[in-house]
């Protein structure tokens, strides 16, 4: 069979699809000459099943779901990384080639961008491969790191730096980053130079959102409802009350029940639970401390509501993140972790590093989490390095949209994709060894 | 010569003098750091100096083998239960079959790689152990986890230590991938040793911020294949006990666990909380 000659460039489509495949939800847009986070969709990566009208929701259907009791939840993603592709597959062929699919597109007309984790096994990465040419056959492919795709974001104005004097027109990565990424399986620091990672310096907390919201389902399965068959449900009141405290000790004091004066009302919310019936979502007000002994009282005639008080928990369950020992997982707390990472750079890029860490992720919109984590890393690291932690303002969208930001500049974006046609004359060992560095080489002449 | 001997002769007296005394013991007492925050705990660590002398001792064994620090030591058997949790605590919901609505692309055939990917049962923790299988397989060696954490040392001679390390680390990498396909890419034949820590000759106090590494240097890094999936997990945290105690938490209510049930072990923050504890979740009824 003859073969044509190899000319890729040509057979790059005009169209990108900056997919961030994450393990809670999918973050997916096409890319555009001027992005923005507004052209990022959250379509949520799970399969759900629920108890009560029995019906099956793939993706962005969820949307559409009003009762989340009792549901059953399926994630093709596991730890981060893409292990059940029978699932991944029904998602993404919901998403882009359904038949109201909220992101639609010719796979065979459209380059696609996406994401992994740090560390993911080669077969894992292959398999992915594999997938997105021979059973999706995109036009064309980049697989990258998702934190290294964060250095071609706009860095200088999350620390109110001064602009470069030219905005250069292909984007360029950011010289130095330390980024740190909270998801939902775990969190990872990746130090960034020119957008490249330090691959052996990339350090992961196996704790990420799941984890937290687990233990929060227990903590108050225990105390107060049973809610070990809501993890929805859970998920939203952790995101909804909970804070990184400023002052682990001192928090703790003002929410114990004993306290002299009683409990500190600034600490200690009500969270009303939804009923699904008026109700979608829970919602939190002031804590009453005599709720319980009027709901006594009134006996039948009161509010037909379910009312969980919420103190030490709120601030407990990120504490996790710094203080792993709390759970007796014996790894190191964030920000001594960051170090675990560092101590394996050369000393001279602990400056630039520590003078831009970003944090992204679901994790980091937690309150507090920025305050709490440079204030101790100031306190363990040496004092001549200037310390700065910022987040962006969508620190869940901020790594799609440094990707759809290397994909608006076409030119130079092309030459890091692989074709369809490239992939079928070389095979997947080709393709492994040419994003092994797991960095777009924009410098890369096709 | 003599001034060996002259310690011998010392070490005999230490001896005689604890022999004549009488003998007080701090037994390893988890009870006694029960408070929040620091706490003064018996050092119990490796003492050369005696075992040298009376190498046979029973308790300068166990010292010896067992974690110095009184406290934080677990049992397998509270290991084991912490480690169930922690499985629990990992856990992505019920495993329940879900199954799937006919799919469009059924109808078409797929490739052979397709096919065995989307008929794969594979956990992710069984790709975790091909890979480091495979990576065994390759190498014939273990697979190096990440460096164990150390305090950041302060003297310049120890940080030419650490430099000297950070510098090998490239040169020892771990492959890519464990298929072997992959080689890892070239690496310079010397390794480049950091720059030591320097401080000004004006004014000792004043440290400097080291220099930037050569752009050759750096390239080496990045050049560097990636870890395996274990050997970038977070290390323990250093100085574990001395420098952060355990903490440990009220099972009922999350207060500091001050009392401990004397039949498990849970923690409890006080009589209320010990009482609930009692009637409902203490599941040990023989003490």
């Amino acid at each position: 069979m003859p073969r044509a000659p190899a000319s890729s460039a040509q057979k790059v489509a005009g169209n990108t699809l900056v997919l961030d495949n994450g393990a809670y939800t999918i973050k997916a847009g096409f890319s555009s000459d001027n992005p923005s986070t507004d052209h990022c969709t959250i379509i949520p990566n799970c399969i759900a099943k629920s108890a009560r009208d029995k019906r099956i929701y793939i993706g962005s259907q969820l949307d559409q779901c009003r009762d989340f009791g009792e549901m059953i939840f399926r994630r093709p993603v596991e730890k981060g990384y893409i292990t059940n592709w029978e699932g991944q597959r029904a998602i993404w062929e919901h998403s882009f080639e359904g038949d109201n699919a909220v992101l639609k597109c010719d796979p065979h007309e459209t380059n696609l961008l996406l994401t992994e984790a740090p560390n993911c096994p080669q077969t894992l990465r292959t398999n992915t491969d594999q997938i997105v040419f021979e059973e999706f056959e995109f036009a064309a492919y980049l697989r990258c790191l998702g934190p290294s795709l964060n250095a071609y974001n706009d860095i200088p104005t999350l620390f109110a730096d001064p602009p470069p004097d030219v905005s250069p027109t292909p984007p360029v990565p950011v010289e130095a980053l330390l980024l740190i990424e909270s998801g939902y399986s775990h969190t990872t620091i990746t130090p960034l130079i020119h957008g490249r990672p330090l691959h052996p310096s990339i350090r992961r907390l196996s704790i990420g959102g799941k984890l937290l919201t687990n233990h929060l389902k227990e903590l108050i399965s225990l105390r107060h409802y049973g809610l070990m068959d809501e993890p929805h449900l859970v998920n939203q009141i952790k995101e909804d009350v909970s804070f990184v405290s400023a002052d682990f000790r001192v928090d703790l004091e003002r929410a114990w029940k004993a306290r002299p004066g009683g409990v500190d009302t600034s600490v200690v919310v009500d969270y009303v639970l939804p009923d699904y019936e008026t109700e979608v979502r829970g919602k939190t007000r002031p804590h009453d401390p005599l709720l319980q002994a009027r709901v006594k009282r009134l006996g039948a005639k009161g509010p037909r509501e379910d009312v969980v008080p919420l103190g030490n928990e709120r601030f407990a369950v990120p504490e996790l993140l710094f203080n792993p020992g709390d759970i007796g997982l014996s790894e190191a707390g964030l920000p001594e972790l960051v170090l675990q990472s560092l101590e394996t750079v050369p000393e001279g890029l602990w400056g630039p590093l520590l003078a831009n860490v970003v944090l992204v992720g679901g994790n980091v919109e937690i309150r507090g989490f920025v305050e709490r984590l440079e204030k101790e890393l100031r306190q363990i690291t040496p004092s001549e390095y200037i310390v700065r932690v910022a987040k962006p303002a969508d620190p869940i969208k901020y790594t799609w949209l440094g990707g759809a930001r290397l994909a608006s500049h076409h030119d130079t974006f092309k030459n890091t994709l692989v074709t369809k046609q490239e992939y079928d004359e070389n095979g997947p060992t080709w393709l492994a060894r040419k994003f092994a560095a797991g960095s777009p080489n924009t410098n890369a002449a096709s | 010569m003599p001034l060996k001997q002259l310690s011998n002769l010392y070490h005999h007296s230490t001896t005689l003098q604890t022999n004549l005394m009488p003998l007080i013991e701090e037994l390893p007492n988890t009870g006694a750091t029960a408070a929040p925050g620091w706490a003064y705990v018996a050092d119990t660590g490796y003492d050369p100096s005696k075992v040298a002398i009376n190498p046979s001792g029973t308790r300068n064994r166990a010292a010896r083998n067992g974690p110095a620090v009184s406290g934080s030591e677990l049992s397998a058997r509270q290991q084991k239960v912490i480690d169930q949790r922690l499985a629990e605590l990992h856990k992505d919901g019920p495993k329940v079959a879900i199954i799937l609505p006919e799919s469009k692309r059924a109808k078409s055939k797929p490739t052979p790689n397709v096919k065995k990917i989307l008929l794969s049962n594979k956990t992710f923790q069984n790709h975790v152990e091909d890979e480091e299988a495979l990576l065994v397989l390759n190498r014939s060696q273990p697979v190096p986890r990440a460096p164990a954490p150390g305090k950041i040392p302060k003297t310049p001679a120890s940080k030419a230590k650490r430099a000297s390390i950070g510098g090998a680390t490239p040169s020892t990498p771990l492959p890519a991938t464990p298929t072997g396909s992959m080689p890892p890419p070239p690496l310079p034949a010397t390794i480049i040793i950091p720059q030591p820590f320097t401080r000004s000759a004006e004014s000792p106090l004043q440290t400097l911020v080291p220099d930037l590494p050569p752009p050759a240097e750096i390239e080496v890094l990045l050049s560097a294949p990636p870890l395996a999936y274990t050997a970038a997990q977070a290390g323990p945290p250093a100085e574990k006990g001395a420098r952060r105690p355990q903490r440990h938490f009220c099972e009922i209510c999350g207060y500091w666990g001050r009392v401990k049930c004397l039949k498990c072990a849970a923690r409890t923050c006080g009589l209320e909380c010990s009482r609930t504890h009692e009637e409902s979740r203490c599941n040990k009824f023989y003490a």
